[in-house]
């Protein structure tokens, strides 16, 4: 059962761009939680991040959509392999506040 | 100039519900992060990490925090710098509250800011990674820490002196993951970040409590527990450890079959002081070595317990040299490393009744050394030394102080 934060503002680095793919980006989901999470003032109201419910999903079928990508070595370089795509966040979806789990996926892009 | 603590709560009614929304709400540089002094508080009130323009220089940021309680109050505010350079009497405009404020000065009162989350007493659980953290710029004097609201650590609980030394989130707060693939509870990808008084525990297929990818991070107090069974050294229960410290800790490895329980990193050189390392006793295969080290590197063992549960395996594996200093094991031939019998040493070395607290009669009480930097506290919040020196691992064995009670100098019962 889950709940996505997805950020919608940009989030680059200001002055070491080496950085920037170490931090969530536009369309990355920042973190899941389960359904009845109960999310903070700040959370909701800073501008930042997106809610969206896939209801009766478990955690374990969208943990792709929160994994790294990690070096030879097993060291991150990249905080996320995957983004939602934008259309997601905007225009006629973007008040939308659930989703299915074929409509996630369907909005899912490898990040390059 | 000297750097401020950013205090922010995590938890159910903290200002963040989750330690990686805490993470994420982090300025991206905090070396250059500022509190200035501001008044004229105006119109609504600041939102945690809305973006900030600063009207007047025209530099951008985000919000960190103040001590306004709304329009009217208020003498400061802290904020991460994305652009510019704020100046005297700029206006500074939240982009989602609206709110404002005015500063005094275009000279800040502190800059650099240590971004400190406390977990409240509860237990933060997820499929995946608890919390990652990475991609902010630091320093040795800023940096992000987490650890728990005062009280609320399973070492602030009122029978700290009696509960198993295990995970248990009823004792306080606690870091889980629930998938049953291989995950990391805790990944702390960013140099000097410090991590305390958490208890840390990964339950699926090989799972890894907390890796450490970054050095001169600063790790105590905490109790780990997890289940990795591959032999990479940059990975563990206790993982990377890349040239930083790690002391008064409880690191257990639940896992059968697994190759290490401490991977010491590639080719840095960790540092180790009065923690416990074990594996539970009742494992089909006990774990082949303690520590899984390197390439390179030259590790310290300060007054450390190391074992793996059965006497043939080894302490340590790799090619990094390792400086072991009044260390107990159940594994014999070591230098530096003193072999005792392993149920003789902690309360239960079993999985399901597992209990790593000291009984009387350790071999391991009284024989550490002096080490008031690294250990002075143990894992419990307990003063060393307890007794005539200072024990080994990250529990400090209480001994009652002899009271002659009604015995006279001259040797007579009154």
């Amino acid at each position: 059962m889950a709940r996505l934060v997805i950020r919608i503002l940009p989030n680059a680095h200001p002055t070491d761009p080496s950085l920037t793919p170490l931090r969530t980006q536009e369309g990355d989901v920042v973190c899941l939680v389960d359904d009845g999470h109960v999310f903070s003032f700040a959370e909701l109201n800073n501008g930042h991040y997106k809610i969206l419910d896939v209801p009766g999903v478990p955690q374990e079928e969208l943990v792709h959509l929160v994994a790294a990508v990690e070096d030879g070595e097993g060291k991150m370089i990249k905080r996320r392999a995957v983004e939602l795509d934008k259309a997601v966040l905007e225009g006629a979806r973007k008040n939308k506040t659930t989703a299915t789990k074929s409509e996630i996926d369907a909005n899912i892009k490898v990040k390059v | 100039m000297a750097a401020v603590t950013v205090v922010k709560t995590i938890g159910s009614t903290g200002t963040f519900s989750t330690p990686q929304l805490w993470e994420d709400g982090a300025p991206a540089n905090l070396t250059t992060a500022e509190q200035s002094a501001a008044g004229t508080f105006a119109v609504a009130s600041f939102t945690q990490g809305e973006s900030l323009t600063f009207v007047g220089s025209g530099a951008t940021g985000k919000f960190l925090h103040t001590d306004s309680t709304g329009v009217g109050t208020g003498t400061y505010v802290t904020y991460g710098i994305t652009t510019g350079n704020p100046a005297a009497s700029d206006v500074v405009t939240g982009g989602s509250s609206g709110a404002t404020c005015i500063l005094s000065s275009g000279t800040a009162d502190f800059v650099g800011v240590v971004w400190q989350g406390r977990c409240q007493n509860q237990e933060f659980s997820s499929a995946t990674t608890v919390l990652t953290i990475g991609g902010s710029t630091m320093s040795s004097t800023t940096y992000k820490e987490i650890t728990t609201v005062p009280g609320a650590s399973f070492r602030d609980h009122a029978n700290v002196q009696t509960n198993p030394l295990r995970y248990n989130a009823s004792n306080g707060c606690g870091f889980r993951t629930t998938g049953a693939e291989t995950q990391t509870v805790l990944l702390n990808n960013e140099s000097y970040n410090r991590v305390s008084k958490l208890q840390i525990v990964g339950t699926g297929l090989s799972a890894q409590a907390m890796i450490n990818e970054s050095p001169n991070h600063l790790v105590e107090y905490c109790l780990f527990e997890g289940t990795y069974d591959g032999t990479d050294a940059t990975l563990g229960v206790l993982g990377g450890n890349d040239g930083g410290v790690t002391r008064n800790c409880v690191v257990i490895q639940r896992g059968d079959v697994a190759n290490h329980i401490v991977g010491t990193g590639s080719v840095f050189s960790p540092e180790f002081y009065n923690c416990t390392f074990v594996a539970v006793d009742d494992l089909g295969t006990a774990p082949s070595c303690v520590f899984q080290s390197g390439l390179s590197g030259t590790i310290t063992v300060k007054n450390c317990a190391l074992f793996a549960g059965d006497s043939t395996k080894a302490i340590k594996a790799g090619s990094a040299t390792f400086n072991f200093t009044t260390c107990y094991s159940d594994i014999s031939g070591t230098s530096g490393v003193t072999q005792t019998t392993y149920s003789n040493e902690f309360q239960n070395v079993n999985d399901a009744t597992r209990d790593f607290r000291l009984k009387a009669g350790a071999a391991q009480i009284d024989t550490g050394t002096t080490d008031a930097t690294n250990a002075a506290i143990d894992i419990a919040g307990t003063a060393r030394p307890s007794g005539a020196a200072y024990d080994v691992g990250a529990w400090e064995f209480v001994q009652q102080a002899v009271v002659n009670v009604g015995w006279e100098s001259t040797g007579q019962w009154l």
